[in-house]
């Protein structure tokens, strides 16, 4: 038997009194002594929990939360910063939310990170239920909000997720892709490729094989770096209720991050 | 592959010494965000407007709070059932001070983590 691993996930709540005060103050959120002081202390948290043997640091995407709940747009910019600062701990997120995230900007910063960490990084991504943000970050693709409910929302936003997740596990894993997939394509236009890029060449010569066709177009694409861990960093998928989560955590090897009541999670484990 | 393994347990901790305490800390560090937040978009998790919102949190299931020995004691039930690979625990920093983060993620791993073992 082995002990289990324990992650301390802050959702940082810039802090007020009571509901009241958080009305007089607001907006809570753009107050820029407070968030200063405050991103610079949690880091004090998480060293003196890596001295008592907690194992990860986590955070959350979420954004726009100007009244000052869970003021955390970028996960990875932490992550970084603390890879530097902690030296056991891991480092991640819980998690990136896929229906608002470029697949291939996911791939590059957490290839990134995981290199900064040395490999001590998880991954982990989210589908997004919170509509004030996802819908409009996830705007170039229609991305909408689930509120896991089994109806239009939620089926398009499970559908957007699991076709970001798995270009996101082809970008890390193989040397070139073609991303074709409903929502997202890559290299864009699919159709031609990208035509007239100036520096088409070396590319072809010293770039992945076969992203450069006979004219010059641009018909594969590698994403650089590559992760550091092999295949590629843990990934963790939160879920509040969705059966359909759980099996897809279960298809695809991640681990279910199971946000829900005692009876939820002994029906779903 | 042994039930518990690639598994992630979530849970918002309180601790207090006794029951006074934990309230306390329940009120002054969740009940804003459970409130305005967390009940709008959960609808399983309890928001009952009639009730103290106190109550609601503990109702919700998402929350394991309590003295060390009653944490204790549920923690060690949930891993008899499912010895989970991982545990998260979710805090509100910074409307939960940095000192009271700290302590109580001292207390769980000096008094709770002890008494519980994952699948392999």
């Amino acid at each position: 038997m082995a002990k289990p691993k324990v992650i301390i996930q802050i959702y940082p709540m810039l802090p007020a009194e009571d509901e009241k005060e958080r009305m007089a103050k607001r907006p809570l959120g753009r107050n820029r002594e407070l968030y200063n002081h405050v991103v610079h202390e949690w880091l004090e948290i998480l060293q003196a929990a890596e001295k008592m043997g907690v194992w990860g640091a986590a955070t959350i995407e979420h954004h726009l939360h100007s009244e000052g709940y869970e003021v955390g747009p970028n996960p990875g910019v932490l992550n970084a910063w603390w890879a530097g600062q902690l030296k056991t701990m891991h480092v991640g997120a819980l998690g990136y939310v896929m229906a608002a995230q470029d697949p291939i900007r996911v791939a590059e910063e957490t290839a990134i990170i995981d290199h900064l960490t040395k490999g001590r990084f998880f991954v982990g991504l989210a589908r997004g239920y919170q509509s004030r943000w996802t819908n409009i970050l996830g705007q170039f693709s229609q991305s909408v909000a689930t509120s896991s409910d089994g109806g239009a929302d939620d089926k398009k936003n499970r559908d957007i997720f699991e076709e970001r997740v798995d270009m996101l596990l082809a970008c890390w894993t193989q040397d070139s892709v073609v991303l074709d997939g409903k929502y997202y394509q890559a290299p864009y236009p699919l159709k031609t490729g990208v035509e007239g890029y100036q520096a088409w060449k070396i590319a072809r010569d010293a770039g992945t094989h076969g992203e450069v066709d006979e004219n010059g177009a641009i018909r594969r694409i590698s994403i650089v770096p590559s992760p550091y861990q092999r295949p590629h960093p843990p990934v963790f998928v939160a879920s509040s209720k969705s059966d359909d989560s759980i099996r897809y955590c279960a298809r695809k090897g991640f681990t279910p991050t199971y946000f829900s009541s005692w009876e939820g999670i002994l029906r779903q484990s | 592959m042994a039930r518990g393994k690639n598994q992630n347990i979530v849970r918002w901790l309180s601790i207090g010494k006794d029951e006074a305490e934990y309230n306390e800390k329940l009120r002054k560090y969740e009940v804003d965000i459970y409130k305005n937040f967390y009940s709008c978009f959960f609808p399983q998790f309890a928001s009952d407007p009639n009730a103290d919102w106190l109550e609601n949190i503990k109702k919700s299931g998402i929350y394991t709070c309590g003295t060390i020995a009653q944490v204790r004691e549920e923690w060690k039930k949930m891993y008899e059932e499912v010895p989970a690979e991982y545990i998260t625990l979710i805090f509100h920093y910074a409307q939960q001070p940095k000192d009271d983060v700290i302590k109580t993620i001292e207390q769980f791993m000096t008094q709770v983590w002890p008494h519980l073992e994952s699948a392999e």
